[in-house]
């Protein structure tokens, strides 16, 4: 077999290459073995053998030593392991107990399967990388792949690679060591001077890769900090939007578009016929004779399609009512209502529960405008004021010797329908909480009543401390 | 250069106290490479274009139905009250079960040191993977809503909810998708070297560059050789329980439910059995034609088709003793739920199923006792075929004839599939087939390293 | 001798596209953790309302209680929105006869138009609904409102807001937060709407103060609230 050295003109011309190391082509894998122990037996330390397939024998050969690949292995599996079954316990039974068919949150049987899978898995990526990462491959530049003659080595030859590091290397006396082991073929390989900096392009490439990554950064830092007038897109419906019926929703189905249902005409809830307790839902002892008076006395809601209730209000609104406090206006309605059989005692049992109820309701509905000591001086009400519109009116004191001498049946009136200038709450004040309302004003007026004499002196010092 | 005897041998005759020939005909390194590069050097038959246009097209309708019914809703399949997992579970079974022969040949076979394994692995592994994909495809679709299939996996999410690890639902999910990614891995480093080979040869510069990249620079040397025959050692040991997981825990998923029919314990050895019995079928059609058309009948001789054979009557008849166990635990456990189960299926409204499952599962593997059937491919094939159709039939008894009976037998009912099921199950074999046919035409179909490291030395000299 | 062979650079780029490829890894599930978290997409919102009210004056600078609009808060799962009739109480026109009925203020105001125009038509106002929940979720306002948790827990500093935006990202994790751990949002039932309610003490005690004395278990089960 006739052994040449080449060399790649090519290469020598430009710029100074190195020379990286000596190839030796063999065509029989045994005569490859018996040249590897010679070069084992030289001494050298940095070279290799290129086979198409594992040689056996070779390892020994070469004297490889064993690699730490199943360490790496063991490792990544026992990680695996430790992952699932911690994984399995925190999720299951720390962070998301949740209780199934009275199974235990955590047990070792249910937590095998996949505890092993990923034993498995995660060791599979150790076998897989880990011989990657000890191969240090990938590596899709070689200068050995430059050789022609090496192609081959993935076909039917087999190679010695000599290392020009290798202490013992020496260009003429290694080629003369290599040609004693009888190959078919030494060849050099020599490095490349081209650099291994990326190109340009790639790098501006991939820096515009990274500006449109940073660009959307920006746009979720941008929508998380600013607000939106539009709704979140809902790309995928799932049932976010179902055509069932919701209050206050619009409708097709019926003519009037609500989808929260009026109670059907004619029809009254379950318990609630109001006639049945005429004192607690009218405020009446009892309905009387006149009619023309009724109307007016039960207009419990304003009724748009009843005519009668806005042609008889009308005038009552037209009462100049700018001394809330005057006298009983000369007004037919406003003497009918006071002629009606108001009641005087409440038609609810009297309890510290209910007056703690009205004065939370007070609150809510009432002392915006009358104020929270009922002297008509609430927040709203003295803004309003302070704008000077004429249109506003300042509500009554409740403290004044005609609304003091009022019957609650005629109070109770006043919230569910208005009086004079002030509008109707029956709609927003249940009939309960207007008694419990009516509960709290009378102590309130009560309270500015008392005799201070009557007071002992640790509520007086009581009193001065809340104020 | 030293080459085997020419003169043809009949590899399926064993003679005492000689070994046979793994690879028949003269063949050296030298064209071994050839035989197999062959395909993706040489110009491409037309036949080939064909098929992957047939199979192409399907895959296509597959593709289509599942736009479909993900814009319409799992209302197009035939799942109705009571039987809720119909044909897309049935697939998934039937799928995996296939999916299970690849990584058995390469990790159990290479661990019992059967080097008869390396003419068949690399086609059986890829086989593999392509049969976990149309599986992973049913399950995937059969939730319904598929954009929220990132439920199945523990991912922190708003609702600040986890998967629920005691279901066996979450333990298929974790083991077939662990069993495609190791397989996948296996399967990809076996290719590694035989890459490199296909960069080697290549003579287009997209070739070189595509196999260059895919080689990852594989250079063939001795010291990565070492690194990486002990990985493969490595995987092979970990897969091989791994392939015995994945079918045992997919039985968990009926075997844990309590339902009559379901709910025994004879279910993971039984569905391990099935899937290899299934797996290997599979392996035998697509390699039957396949190793006559790719010219490659000196690397997977009659030997190994009659090996797999030989694999084939073993499972079938433990498939056979499981059905028949089945029947005596249901006379024998006394459980009158299980009795009616058992007796419904096979004189039930679905007792014509269930006999074509007796019939192709228990019998037809049986012809391969007789030598002419089994050293003769188109009766292999034949057989395959069957038992092919029949291990469908399998899945299909088990979950329709168990599910169609509840408890209630006001909620009986009888499932019946909608042409969308029919064409996804036909749909899922374009999909597979596509896959085959690009891996045929474009990958090393045949492990050449593994082959080459099995042949005889062109010295005489070393240990094979 | 006229074959493809990678240049030197291609080993270079293997580690540089290694990192790219950890970096993406981790840019892909930032950017999935936090653009796609509610946070991101539903905090914010902040609609057009047909007229500018603002709870920064009605509720904060004139401190009405929540539920002298909001009404059903305590008795119903749904919070009304107000009829117009609510906004009438202050806010009437002239009626047919150029009377304005009631007391009112601002009776002639521009921005007012669509509440006069509701009150004449009897057309609803439109309002637009800032926090919504899916419909397959049931939440009900009153369970919440009468065991002490506050408005302040789910709609934010609402009486310091011109226009009300969702401040919560009201989704099921944080639903979920507070059902598993409640004491940071009970406050005594009487303060839930006192905006500014601050704990007397640790707020922590307080709260379980409060589910010692209401007995608050809050359940996790997925029927609470998918029913």
């Amino acid at each position: 077999m006739a052994t040449t050295i080449e060399q790649h003109e090519e290469t020598k011309a430009k710029a100074e290459p190195e020379l990286l190391g000596l190839l030796a082509e063999f065509d029989d894998p045994d005569e490859l073995i018996e040249a590897s122990m010679k070069v084992r037996d030289a001494g050298y330390r940095k070279w290799d053998t290129h086979t198409p397939f594992p040689l056996h024998g070779i390892d020994e050969a070469m004297g490889i030593k064993w690699t730490i690949l199943p360490w790496i292995v063991a490792g990544c599996g026992l990680t695996g392991g430790t992952i699932a079954v911690g994984m399995q316990y925190f999720m299951n039974a720390v962070d998301y107990p949740f209780l199934i068919s009275g199974k235990p949150l955590f047990s070792i049987p249910a937590s095998i399967p996949i505890t092993f899978e990923l034993s498995v898995l995660l060791a599979a990526f150790g076998a897989f990388f880990g011989m990657l990462g000890l191969n240090q491959l990938p590596k899709l530049y070689n200068p050995i792949f430059k050789s022609d003659a090496f192609r081959r080595v993935t076909n039917d030859r087999f190679f010695i690679s000599m290392d020009a590091k290798d202490a013992k290397f020496s260009e003429i006396d290694t080629g003369e060591f290599l040609k004693s082991l009888k190959p078919i073929h030494v060849e050099e390989f020599w490095s490349d001077t081209e650099s291994a900096k990326l190109p340009r392009s790639l790098t501006l490439g991939l820096s515009l890769v990274g500006v449109v990554m940073l660009l959307s950064v920006g746009l979720v830092a941008y929508l998380r900090t600013t607000t939106s007038p539009n709704p979140r897109i809902h790309i995928i419906q799932d049932m976010d939007f179902q055509p069932s019926l919701k209050a206050q929703n619009t409708t097709n189905l019926f003519p009037d578009g609500r989808e929260i249902r009026p109670n059907i005409k004619g029809t009254i809830p379950r318990g609630q016929f109001k006639d049945d307790n005429i004192p607690f839902y009218y405020g009446l002892k009892y309905l009387p004779e006149d009619q023309d008076v009724v109307v007016i006395a039960l207009q419990d809601e304003k009724k748009a399609d009843d005519k009668k209730a806005t042609d008889k209000k009308a005038p009552t609104d037209k009462t100049p009512a700018e001394k809330p406090a005057a006298p009983a206006v000369v007004d037919p309605i406003a003497a009918k209502l006071d002629k009606l059989p108001w009641v005087t005692e409440f038609p609810v049992p009297v309890t510290e529960k209910l007056m703690a109820r009205g004065k939370e309701r007070y609150r809510i509905y009432c002392s915006a405008c009358h104020g929270l000591g009922g002297e008509g001086d609430g927040l709203v009400s003295l803004r309003a004021m302070e704008l000077l519109q004429g249109t506003w009116v300042k509500p009554a004191s409740y403290h004044t010797a005609n609304v003091r001498k009022l019957p609650i049946g005629r109070l109770y009136h006043s919230i569910t329908n208005g009086v004079r200038k002030m509008p109707a709450y029956g709609s927003q004040v249940p009939p309960e909480d207007r008694w419990a309302i009516i509960l709290y004003l009378k102590a309130l007026q009560k309270s500015h009543q008392i005799d201070a004499n009557t007071i002992s002196e640790a509520e007086k010092r009581k009193l001065r401390d809340t104020k | 250069m030293a080459s085997v005897t020419a003169e043809p041998i009949d590899t399926t005759i064993e003679v005492p106290g000689k070994r046979t020939p793994l690879v028949t005909g003269a063949h050296d390194y030298g064209t071994v490479t050839e035989a197999v590069c062959r395909l993706a050097e040489c110009k491409t038959p037309l036949s080939w274009y064909v098929a992957l246009g047939i199979s192409a097209s399907l895959m296509g309708m597959l593709f289509g139905l599942i736009g479909y019914l993900i814009i319409t809703g799992v209302g197009v399949w035939g799942n109705r009250s009571p039987v809720f997992w119909g044909w897309p579970i049935v697939n998934f079974v039937f799928w995996v079960g296939i999916g299970h022969a690849g990584t058995l040949i390469s990790a159990i076979l290479f661990l019992f040191r059967q080097d008869w394994r390396t003419g068949i692995n690399r086609a059986a592994e890829a086989m593999t993977i392509f049969a976990v994909i149309c599986a992973g495809v049913f399950p995937g679709i059969h939730i319904g809503r598929v954009w929220l299939a990132y439920w199945l996996f523990p991912i922190p999410n708003q609702m600040s909810m986890w998967p629920n690890f005691r279901s066996p639902l979450l333990w298929d999910v974790f083991a077939v998708s662990t069993y495609a990614t190791v397989s996948l891995l296996f399967w990809y480093m076996g290719m590694i070297p035989d890459l490199a080979t296909l960069r080697d040869r290549a003579k287009g510069k997209i070739q070189q560059f595509a196999y260059g990249l895919l080689s990852l620079g594989w250079n063939g040397s001795s010291r990565h050789w070492h690194r990486y025959e002990r990985a493969y050692l490595l995987l092979a040991a970990l897969a091989a329980p791994l392939v015995l997981s994945v079918h045992t825990i997919v039985s968990f998923d009926f075997a844990v439910s309590q339902l009559p029919g379901w709910h025994t314990t004879i279910f993971p050895p039984y569905f391990v059995a099935g899937a290899v019995f299934s797996g290997f079928a599979m392996v035998l059609t697509l390699m039957i034609p396949a190793r006559s058309i790719c010219g490659i009948k000196d690397l997977l001789t009659d030997r190994h088709l009659e090996n797999m054979t030989k694999v084939i009557i073993a499972t079938g008849s433990m498939v056979g003793y499981a059905y028949a166990m089945e029947f005596f635990i249901a006379w024998y456990g006394g459980n009158r739920y299980e009795m009616f189960a058992f007796i419904n299926r096979a004189f039930g409204p679905y007792a014509w199923a269930y006999w074509i499952m007796v019939s192709c599962n228990v019998i037809s593997p049986q012809l391969f006792w007789i030598k002419k059937i089994r050293t003769t491919p188109w009766m292999i094939f034949v057989v395959c075929i069957f038992v092919n159709i029949g291990m469908w039939f399998e899945r299909f008894v088990i979950t329709v004839t168990s599910l169609s009976r509840d408890f209630l037998p006001s909620s009986w009912g009888y499932f019946q599939p909608t042409i969308v099921d029919v064409l996804m199950l036909i749909g899922s074999f374009g999909l597979f087939m596509t896959l085959f046919l690009l891996f045929c035409k474009f990958m090393p179909m045949v492990a050449m390293a593994e082959v080459k490291s099995v042949m005889p030395r062109p010295s005489g000299k070393g240990d094979h | 001798m006229d074959r493809f062979l990678f240049p030197k650079w291609a080993n270079t780029i293997v580690p540089v596209l290694g990192a790219l490829g950890a970096v993406g890894a981790l840019y892909v599930i930032g950017m999935v953790a936090f653009g796609a978290s509610p946070e991101t997409t539903d905090v914010g919102y902040q609609p057009e309302q047909p007229l500018p009210f603002s709870h920064a004056l009605h509720a904060g600078k004139l401190k009405l209680d929540c539920r002298y609009c909001h009404n059903t808060v305590e008795v119903a799962g749904h919070a009304a929105i107000p009829p117009t009739s609510t906004c009438l109480n202050c806010h009437s026109g002239a009626d047919a006869n150029g009377v304005v009925n009631t007391v009112s203020i601002h009776s002639t105001s521009a921005k007012l138009a669509p509440i006069r125009e509701s009150q004449a038509t009897g057309k609803s106002m439109q309002w637009r609904r800032v926090h919504d929940l899916p419909d397959y979720v049931y939440f009900n306002h009153s369970a919440h409102v009468r065991r002490g948790v506050s408005c302040v827990a789910c709609h934010g500093r609402v009486d310091k807001m011109e226009k009300v935006t969702q401040v919560e990202p009201l989704s099921m994790g944080w639903c979920l937060k507070c059902h598993r751990n409640p004491e940071p949002n009970l406050r005594p039932p009487e303060f839930v709407t006192k905006l500014d309610w601050e704990a007397d003490g640790d707020p922590h005690e307080v709260g379980e103060k409060v589910r010692k004395e209401l007995n608050l278990n809050p359940s996790t089960n997925c029927s609470t609230c998918h029913r």
